[in-house]
C-alpha cells in the first residue's frame, strides 16, 4: 500500500529497528516497523523522525497489527520546528493530540489535513499559540465535538444578549442568567469573536486571523480544558508549552 | 500450575525492563546465566550491586564517574576554557574517541521532550548556566544529536546562551563521509551548502 503520512511517534526497538506511528491520509493511524531503520547505511536514515511528512510504502498483515514499511519518501521536515523552541512545543502538543484521539486504520482525510495546515503553518512561523489554539477548535469539530459557540445551550440566547461562559459538560456556552449567579470571568468578546470566525471559515483562510496573545491565550485555556474534558486526560506536552506560552505574553 | 520456579522468573521480568529486550530475549539471557556456574551470577550481581554504591555525577560536568571531579575534569592538561554540551554519557564517549578534542563536557542527561514531562528543568541546564557564570568558559560547544529533539534542545540553548557573555558554536551537519551526494536528502544537502567552509 501506498500512502501519504505524518509521523507521530518513533520509538527504537530491536538492534536496529524503529516502530513509526504513521498518520496516514487514507488509511489512518497505523503503526509500522522500519528493519534497520537505524543503520546508518539503510534507506530510511532520518527520515522516520516525528513531524516528517512522508510518501510511505506498506505491508500491512493480517496476522499482526504491525505493518512493515518498505519505503520512505522524504516530502517535508518543518525546519523550523525543530530550529524553534515554542514551535516544536506546538507541534508536540500537536501530536499528542492526535495519538491520543485518532484510532487504527480509521481514514480522515479532513484531520489530515489540519495536521498538515498546523505544521506548515508553524512552519511559516504563525504564533505557536494560535496554531494550537486553531487546531485545538478545529479538530474538536472533525472529531465529532463542535462546540456550540453562538448560542446558550441551555436557553438558545444569542451570545451577544448576556455576557458567557463556556461550560465543558454541555459543550457550548451558558449565559449569565442560565448560570443564575453572576459570572466572575465571562469570556471575552474579543475571544468569542476569533473563535466563531475560527470555526466558521476555511481551511485556506484560517491563517488571516491574526489574534492578539491575550485573546489566543483565553481560548487555549478553554479549548485545552475541553481537549481534557474530550480526552478524559491531560495532554503531558501541554505543561511544559503552556509554561512558555504564560510566561511570555 | 506453575511452570517457570518464581526466581526465575523474577529475573525474566527485571531483564525485559531494559531497553530492546523483549520477554523471549530475557528468557533466553535468564536460562543463560542459570545454566553458566553459580560464581560467574554472583560476580553479575556483584557488579549491579556496585554500580550505584560506587558510581556517581562528578559535580562539574555531571558525567557518571568514581570520581568527584571525573578524569576528565580533574585532568590539567584538559582546556577548561571550551565546554562540549553532549545529551548522554555515550555521546560524551563517542567525542573522546575521536581524540580531536581537548576541552571539557556538560552532560544536560537527556533532551527536551514535552511528551514525556522533560522541559528545561529536568535537564542540567541551569547547572550548565551556572558554570558559564563562573567565568573561566570562553566557547561553548552545543554538540546534541541532529534528530528533532536533539535540534529543539539546540535552538533553545542557543537562545539562552545568546544572552551569556560567552562564545557558542553548533556542531556543524552535512554529508556523512563515504556519501555520494546525490543520494543525500535536500535538507541535509542545504545544511551542508549553510555550513561549508574554505579549505
Ligand atoms: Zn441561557
Ligand atoms: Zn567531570
Amino acid at each position: 500500500m501506498e500512502d501519504d503520512a505524518i509521523v507521530l511517534n518513533s520509538l527504537e526497538t530491536g538492534e536496529s529497528d524503529l516502530i513509526v506511528t504513521l498518520f496516514c491520509h487514507n488509511s489512518g493511524r497505523i503503526s509500522a516497523i522500519a528493519k534497520g531503520a537505524r543503520n546508518s547505511k539503510k534507506r530510511f536514515v532520518n527520515k522516520l523522525e516525528i513531524f516528517t511528512r512522508l510518501h510511505v510504502t506498506f505491508k500491512q498483515k493480517v496476522s499482526t497489527s504491525l505493518a512493515f514499511l518498505n519505503e520512505a519518501e522524504l516530502n517535508n521536515i518543518y525546519p523550523f520546528l525543530r530550529t524553534n523552541y515554542p514551535a516544536y512545543l506546538a507541534g508536540n502538543v500537536i501530536r499528542e493530540l492526535l495519538l491520543h484521539s485518532i484510532r487504527d486504520a480509521e481514514s480522515d482525510s479532513d484531520l489530515f489535513r489540519l495536521t498538515l495546515w498546523a505544521f506548515y503553518q508553524l512552519d511559516m512561523r504563525m504564533a505557536p499559540r494560535t496554531v494550537v489554539a486553531l487546531f485545538f477548535l478545529r479538530s474538536f469539530d472533525l472529531l465529532g465535538y463542535r462546540p456550540e459557540l453562538r448560542f446558550c445551550t441551555s436557553c438558545g440566547a444569542p451570545a451577544s444578549s448576556h455576557p458567557v461562559r463556556f461550560d465543558m459538560h454541555s459543550g457550548g456556552l451558558i449565559c449569565e442568567i442560565c448560570n443564575g449567579k453572576p459570572l466572575r470571568s465571562p469570556l471575552s468578546g474579543g475571544s468569542l469573536n476569533m473563535l466563531n470566525m475560527a470555526q466558521s471559515m476555511s481551511l485556506e483562510h484560517l491563517d488571516r486571523l491574526k489574534p492578539g496573545s491575550r485573546v489566543s491565550n483565553e481560548s487555549l485555556r478553554l479549548l485545552y480544558s475541553f481537549a481534557q474534558h474530550i480526552l478524559q486526560r491531560d495532554i503531558n506536552s501541554w505543561s511544559v508549552f503552556s509554561a512558555v506560552m504564560f510566561k511570555f505574553p | 500450575m506453575q511452570v517457570i520456579p518464581p526466581a526465575l522468573e523474577n529475573l525474566i521480568e527485571q531483564f525485559s525492563r531494559l531497553p530492546g529486550i523483549g520477554n523471549k530475549s530475557a528468557t533466553r539471557l535468564a536460562l543463560n546465566i542459570l545454566r553458566r556456574p553459580a560464581r560467574q551470577a554472583h560476580e553479575l550481581a556483584n557488579a549491579l550491586q556496585e554500580l550505584h554504591s560506587s558510581i556517581r555525577l562528578c559535580s562539574n560536568c555531571f558525567s557518571f564517574s568514581e570520581t568527584d571531579p571525573c578524569a576528565i575534569c580533574g585532568d590539567p592538561k584538559r582546556n577548561t576554557s571550551v565546554v562540549c554540551v553532549v545529551e548522554q554519557s555515550a555521546d560524551m564517549l563517542a567525542i573522546e574517541k575521536t581524540a580531536s578534542f581537548r576541552g571539557q563536557y556538560h552532560i544536560l542527561h537527556g533532551v527536551l521532550a514535552p511528551m514525556d514531562g522533560i522541559g528545561p528543568d529536568e535537564l542540567k541546564i541551569k547547572e550548565l548556566l551556572a558554570r558559564i557564570h563562573r567565568g573561566v568558559i570562553e566557547e561553548v560547544i552545543i554538540a546534541t544529536s541532529s534528530t528533532v529533539p536533539g535540534e529543539a534542545t539546540a535552538s533553545f540553548l542557543i537562545d539562552l546562551l545568546s544572552r551569556e557573555e560567552v562564545k557558542f558554536t553548533r556542531l556543524a551537519c552535512g554529508i556523512p563521509m563515504g556519501m555520494d551526494i546525490k543520494y543525500a536528502d535536500k535538507y541535509t544537502l542545504s545544511r551542508a551548502l549553510e555550513g561549508r567552509y574554505s579549505p
